[in-house]
């Protein structure tokens, strides 16, 4: 299974709901979570593709991958998750970061 | 017609060279002999052949690393001149979430560009901008790990001079990634 991103929005937005429209807490709930859930069941790898958008804050990729981190566990979603990042090749590395940062909450 | 300056460097060499000569010949008797050595011969034509292939190549080689240095330092420029351009960090107070996020890509896919090419360059060898990546993701959190607010992120006085710091850090390191650029021979 495949998400891309900009089929969310052209322009991801920030951390929270809070901080408006499409933010990273949005992207998690109604694009992520869903998707990933859906590719474990179907044993595969959840494919997000992060190519297409105006550009990404921080804060919206650490709390996207974060959540999903703090909900299936670190290295669970290393392992099920591919991502493509072409134009901006260093997001790889950085949600790897966010990713293993973050503690499952049981 | 007009000339150039190396033309009018030559000419001033020449005609300094001629006044020179005239000069000294009232101090030396110099006497020329007519017996040529064969010796003397091949150690003149082997002196020319060798001076010859080596401005050749080592001018040939000056050129091509010139060009080079010329190209990857265009390329440094390009990162700057964009965020000159874009006027991206002047205002710390209130900065637009969208354009940060959008200035940030654009001067990323610079970046590697800029790294693409140093990898690939045959002078400059061995230069890394890993110093200037560093400084690059340094700057980005720091303005683009802040909340924003209808669309503004409105750092606190504390995160703008964490800002401005940073900037200075990144601007310092594309000064001396250029000098390490210049460096090279």
């Amino acid at each position: 299974m495949k998400v891309k991103v900009c089929d969310f929005s052209k322009t991801p937005n920030a951390r929270y709901r809070d901080d408006g429209d499409y933010s990273g807490e949005e992207f998690y709930e109604i694009f992520l979570k869903n998707g990933f859930q859906q590719s474990v069941k179907n044993n595969e790898k959840l494919i997000v593709d992060l190519d297409g958008t105006e550009g990404y804050a921080t804060s919206f990729l650490d709390e996207a991958f974060g959540r999903l981190a703090e909900e299936f566990g670190p290295l669970y979603v290393l392992d099920n998750l591919q991502i493509i990042s072409n134009e901006e090749p260093d997001w790889l590395d950085e949600i790897t970061t966010y990713i293993l940062e973050r503690n499952e909450i049981k | 017609m007009k000339l150039n300056k190396e033309q009018l460097l030559l000419f001033a060499v020449f005609t300094a060279g001629i006044i020179f000569g005239i000069i000294l010949i009232p101090f030396f008797n110099i006497e020329v002999d007519s017996k040529v050595n064969l010796s003397d011969i091949l150690s003149m034509l082997l002196t020319a052949v060798i001076g010859i292939y080596l401005s050749i190549t080592i001018g040939g080689r000056q050129s091509s690393s010139r060009f080079e240095k010329e190209f990857l330092i265009s390329e440094v420029k390009r990162i700057t001149e964009y965020i000159d351009a874009a006027n991206l960090f002047k205002n710390t107070v209130n900065i637009p979430a969208e354009d940060a996020a959008k200035g940030f890509k654009e001067l990323n896919i610079r970046i590697f560009n800029f790294e693409s090419i140093l990898s690939d360059a045959d002078y400059c060898q061995g230069l890394e901008a890993t110093e200037l990546r560093n400084a690059f993701k340094n700057l980005r959190v720091s303005i683009l790990h802040l909340t924003s607010r209808k669309g503004l992120i409105t750092p606190t006085s504390t995160e703008r001079t964490d800002i401005v710091n940073k900037y200075s850090l990144f601007r310092k390191e594309v000064f001396k990634i250029i000098t390490e650029i210049n460096r090279y021979s």
